[in-house]
């Protein structure tokens, strides 16, 4: 690999080496905390089950039955007239929320349900428009829940909220009197049900934050912290692979076995 | 301690890579139909009230285009099916034809460029890649040529785009099995070779602090 550090050294070749000792002593006093943090983090995310991490300790996993709600398709109602009044839609959605049949029109069809829902919803029995309101945010709620626990309290609360950083739509939150003081989050523009957050993703979701260095609550990985350290790491490394390399050149390490 | 360098090294390179390329990319954020087609309700001469009559255990009922025409797209427990909002017939399957008018939808400017070809289109039903999961079978999946070797996969019962890669996408994914030490499913984060090697780091990073105090007089100056 470096057939160079086997002649006679250079005066070059020695100054590089010796900035590089000097780059990895300094690359480590300024990575280091970090490093720890990364060390750990990575430790915790390696002990705790994904269901802890993602706040599913309460949470209904699987969808309720849809039989258990049927409809009366006869009284459902004609959307052709819908749709010519709606021009703007994409997609025409007929779901049960909260046990009622819904129509929800969708003039943007996103990719990802935490991006900026362009939906309404429309009673599909009245063709009213219909809003998520408390209770049914409450029903929804309870829906999802499988814990001991009462609602507590019931709030509407708006983007950007610091638990979901990269929601853009508003949320209901209903908090639990349970013993992980669940939170339950339904998205308001369309009753779908966000997560749960507890004391649990408390700890996980602020071991998510020193990992992915996202100090500035951006819900991302992607941010200048992380792209300084992790250029910062890469030199570290390779200094480090560099000083290991001229060690055993120069024969340096003596090991010894048994 | 020396073989640390082997693992540590790994973390830096991939987790670089990571926080470097924006993750909207990695996972094809720019890949999408240009314009979108709005419903012409005069389109409709089946109504939703009958699919429902037919499919009462339907999770959810989708009216949206396919190609030129509008469909109920049905979602059941264990797949979903489309049926023509015209005609009422059920649609046995996205023919090839149909599935090469879909992923041409997804080339144009800022997106899979118009200049890729299609190079294949393999109809997958039972044996499903590694970068797809098998839930979405049957998929036609769609190669293009471009600089990225884009694959989009659409499902067959249903048009929908289920998922995409390009080589960036399967680069990261490979940086993630390496990432967490997971050299053969690549999703099991709680491995013990992650375990014992972030251990024994940890170790390292800690006789760090101590040779940065040792031979401070060294390199402060």
């Amino acid at each position: 690999m470096m057939p160079k550090l086997k002649s006679k050294p250079k005066p070059q070749s020695k100054r590089f080496k010796r900035w590089v000792k000097i780059a990895h002593y300094w690359l480590g006093a300024i990575v280091s905390i970090q490093l720890l943090l990364w060390l750990v983090t990575g430790v915790y995310f390696n002990l705790t089950p994904h269901y802890e991490l993602k706040g599913m300790e309460y949470q209904q996993s699987h969808h309720p039955e849809p039989q258990r709600q049927a409809f009366e398709p006869q009284k459902l109602v004609d959307i052709t007239p819908l749709l010519a009044k709606h021009t703007q839609v994409e997609s025409l959605t007929l779901v049960a929320i909260a046990g009622k049949p819904v129509y929800v029109l969708d003039a943007k069809v996103q990719r990802y349900a935490h991006q900026c829902q362009q939906q309404t919803l429309i009673d599909a029995y009245t063709g009213n428009v219909l809003l998520i309101d408390k209770q049914s945010a409450q029903q929804l709620a309870l829906e999802s829940y499988t814990g001991p626990g009462k609602i507590s309290q019931v709030k509407q609360i708006s983007a950007p909220n610091s638990e979901w950083p990269t929601q853009c739509n508003s949320l209901w939150q209903i908090r639990m009197d349970d013993d992980l003081s669940t939170r339950i989050y339904i998205n308001a523009i369309n009753g779908e049900l966000v997560g749960h957050k507890n004391d649990h993703t408390d700890i996980a979701d602020l071991m998510f934050k020193l990992h992915f260095m996202d100090y500035l609550n951006q819900g991302s990985f992607n941010n200048p912290f992380s792209w300084l350290f992790g250029i910062l790491t890469l030199l570290l490394s390779l200094s480090g692979l560099y000083w290991v390399v001229e060690n055993q050149v120069l024969k340096r390490y003596r090991f010894s076995i048994g | 301690m020396l073989l640390l360098v082997l693992p540590i090294g790994i973390w830096s390179v991939t987790g670089s890579y990571f926080v470097l390329m924006d993750l909207g990319f990695i996972r094809g954020d720019h890949i999408k139909v240009q314009d979108s087609r709005h419903i012409d309700p005069s389109q409709i001469h089946y109504p939703i009230a009958a699919v429902y009559e037919r499919f009462p255990k339907a999770q959810a009922i989708t009216l949206t285009s396919v190609t030129d025409s509008l469909y109920y797209r049905i979602k059941l427990s264990d797949k979903s099916i489309l049926v023509n909002a015209d005609s009422g017939k059920l649609l046995p399957s996205i023919t090839e034809k149909q599935a090469r008018i879909i992923a041409s939808n997804y080339q144009h400017h800022g997106s899979l460029p118009i200049e890729a070809k299609l190079v294949s289109a393999t109809l997958l039903t039972d044996i499903a890649p590694a970068e797809l999961a098998p839930r979405y079978l049957p998929v036609w999946r769609m190669d293009f040529n471009d600089s990225a070797a884009t694959s989009l996969y659409l499902s067959a019962t249903t048009g929908e785009l289920v998922t995409r890669r390009h080589d960036y996408w399967r680069l990261f994914d490979l940086f993630w099995k390496w990432h967490i030490m997971d050299y053969d499913e690549g999703e099991a984060i709680d491995n013990l070779l992650l375990l014992s090697t972030a251990l024994v780091s940890i170790v390292a990073v800690l006789a760090g602090f101590v040779l940065l105090w040792q031979r401070r007089r060294r390199y402060l100056r």
